[in-house]
């Protein structure tokens, strides 16, 4: 046994939808993970556990039926998954040989620092493969190498590296994106960065989980429901609560400051449905298809739509 | 709204927008807005824009010009600049005569011909909305303001607070609307209710969430009335907001409407830019 010291941790530009790492992080959920899964002493490489617990949790395995694990710490990984009873489907490849993927698709990919945030060739092909074996809805669990300097943009690179691929966060601004001319493929991209402090020496790894949209094709074809957890009885009526992170948590203007539950407002209609598909979503909110198909897959990406 | 109405744009200029952009403002609504019926100025400064606009010798005789306390009365003179501006935008239709009055920012160009196709489906008009990538603190800013207009309106924000982002510097008001809007907060706050909600000091991002008409108007309709407009996403090709040094270098002058939200631009790299296409 150790003891875990969480001041160890700062969490850095904490994104709105990764605040269940951050609670995960402050309990013992993810020291758990490590002890049952046997992984490595904390000790050794404290970044490496916090990196499979985060995969673990950020991405709800049991939800995905069809799994690859990427990388060379993948199989030690799909090891994990087995043991926390995922299921069976579940494939491992260390990188990208040609001849692994035959035409098979995946619901859920975990990469671990297969990519770096290095703009050239073999980086773009890899992403490029990486979108090409998602289903759409699916989602891509990265761990990237994070480089802390002030004079290294790695969110820079990271959108010069997409924009080579089709692997396109969702409505990136297009001012951002300036050589882009068309919306292509698109991804919704979530961050989290966990800086790990030992002595002088910073040990950086951003966990970014990319979602792989529907497209409008797609969607009209899907049938979705409101996930039961998020609904609440509030003031005598059942409405989607969203949980915003520990109430303390600080954001540059504050606007979380004070908030651990917020409603998730949705109009009434869409509530009372047992089913919801993208008709319903353009219906309820007057949108064209094409914008109804944005939002769709935004309330998906969030959880809110299964 | 049918294809010969003429519409009036409005464009309110603090004192900073004087000698920043308002000569390509003016002259690219001139050129590029169609349905254009007069152009209203408001300021705090009205001498001094006029001198400015006539300084600039523009071909077009229907502009007229007004100071804040016209529009708002003196008992309002006391409220912060920022709360006055988004007053007088919600109180357009007191000086204009069109059915829908266009707000146009001081700091805005138009750059390709807005028709009004542009702006009305069916004959309604079309409400906006700003869409980013995920996860956007902006967003999440602007879902702030939702929540907080939701208590001023007493209203469930329904359909607003998803699609949350409203900001159009280009921005079409019916005066029908704008009328129901402010009977709808005299039947709850009484007379000058601005006096009774709004915050008395504006010094915080975070205070600045607690107004805005633009989502004040469009909640209106969305949430209060229940309009059955057409709801379309901008996806920055409509209105381009420009707010960091980053956005402004790699902006490429491809949107119809451009508003440089930061008075620090280089403002003789926009002119260059935007002259070429005036």
């Amino acid at each position: 046994m150790f003891a875990l010291n969480y001041k160890d941790f700062t969490l850095e530009e904490e994104a709105m939808y990764t605040w269940a790492s951050c609670r995960d992080l402050q309990s013992s959920l993810y020291y758990d993970f490590c002890r049952r899964n046997s992984v490595i002493s904390f000790e050794k490489d404290f970044t490496k556990n916090w990196e499979m617990a985060w995969a673990f949790y950020s991405s709800n395995p049991y939800n995905y039926s069809n799994i690859l694990c990427m990388g060379k710490d993948g199989l030690f990984f799909k090891k994990c998954l087995l043991n926390e009873k995922v299921g069976n489907d579940i494939d491992f490849n260390i990188d990208f040989n040609e001849d692994f993927y035959c035409g098979r698709k995946y619901s859920l990919i975990y990469c671990f620092r297969v990519i770096s945030l290095q703009h050239n060739k073999s980086q773009a092909r890899i992403f490029q493969k990486l979108s090409e074996l998602l289903l759409p809805g699916g989602r891509l669990i990265l761990t990237v190498p994070y480089i802390l300097h002030k004079n290294i943009k790695n969110e820079i690179k990271l959108k010069e590296l997409l924009k080579v691929t089709d692997l396109i966060p969702y409505n990136y601004n297009k001012s951002e994106m300036a050589t882009l001319n068309e919306q292509k493929d698109e991804l919704i991209m979530k961050k989290n960065l966990l800086i790990h402090k030992r002595g002088s020496k910073r040990e950086t790894l951003m966990g970014m989980i990319l979602y792989k949209p529907y497209k409008k094709e797609d969607l009209i074809k899907k049938i979705f429901h409101l996930r039961k957890s998020w609904l609440h009885i509030w003031e005598s009526k059942e409405l989607p609560v969203e949980y915003m992170g520990i109430k303390n948590r600080e954001d540059k203007v504050g606007l979380f400051k004070n908030i651990g539950y917020r409603i998730f407002w949705l109009p009434e209609d869409l509530l009372k449905k047992s089913h919801i598909n993208i008709f319903d979503i353009s219906k309820s909110y007057g949108t064209g298809l094409e914008d109804a198909t944005r939002l769709t897959n935004e309330l998906i990406c969030k959880g809110l739509l299964v | 709204m049918g294809f010969l109405e003429k519409i009036d744009v409005l464009i309110c200029v603090g004192e900073r927008d004087i000698d920043y952009l308002l000569e390509v403002c003016v002259r690219s609504c001139i050129k590029n807005f169609s349905p254009l019926g007069s152009i209203l100025f408001v300021s705090n400064q009205k001498q001094k824009v006029k001198a400015k606009i006539s300084s600039f010798k523009l071909d077009f005789d229907r502009i007229y010009f007004f100071s804040d306390n016209e529009i708002l009365g003196e008992k309002l003179s006391c409220l912060d600049g920022w709360y006055r501006q988004q007053l007088i935008k919600l109180n357009s239709d007191s000086i204009s005569k069109t059915k829908y009055v266009c707000v146009l920012g001081a700091d805005t160009v138009i750059l390709k011909n807005i028709e009004v196709g542009k702006l009305f489906f069916e004959g309604t008009p079309i409400i906006y909305y700003n869409r980013y990538s995920t996860p956007c603190y902006h967003l999440e800013y602007e879902r702030k303001r939702i929540l907080n207009l939701s208590k001023v309106l007493k209203v469930e924000p329904r359909k607003s607070f998803f699609l949350g982002d409203f900001i159009m510097d280009l921005m079409i008001y019916d005066r029908d609307f704008l009328s129901q809007l402010r009977n709808y907060i005299y039947r709850m706050y009484g007379e000058n209710f601005p006096l009774k909600i709004f915050k008395k000091n504006i010094t915080t991002l975070l205070d600045k969430t607690s107004f805005g008409e633009q989502t004040l108007y469009t909640m209106f309709l969305l949430d209060v009335l229940k309009v059955n407009y057409l709801i379309k996403d901008n996806r920055n090709e409509f209105v381009t907001q420009l707010h960091t040094q980053d956005e402004f270098q790699n902006y490429s002058y491809n949107s119809y409407v451009v508003h440089f939200v930061n008075k620090d631009f280089d403002n003789h790299i926009i002119k260059t830019n935007v002259c070429s296409k005036l």
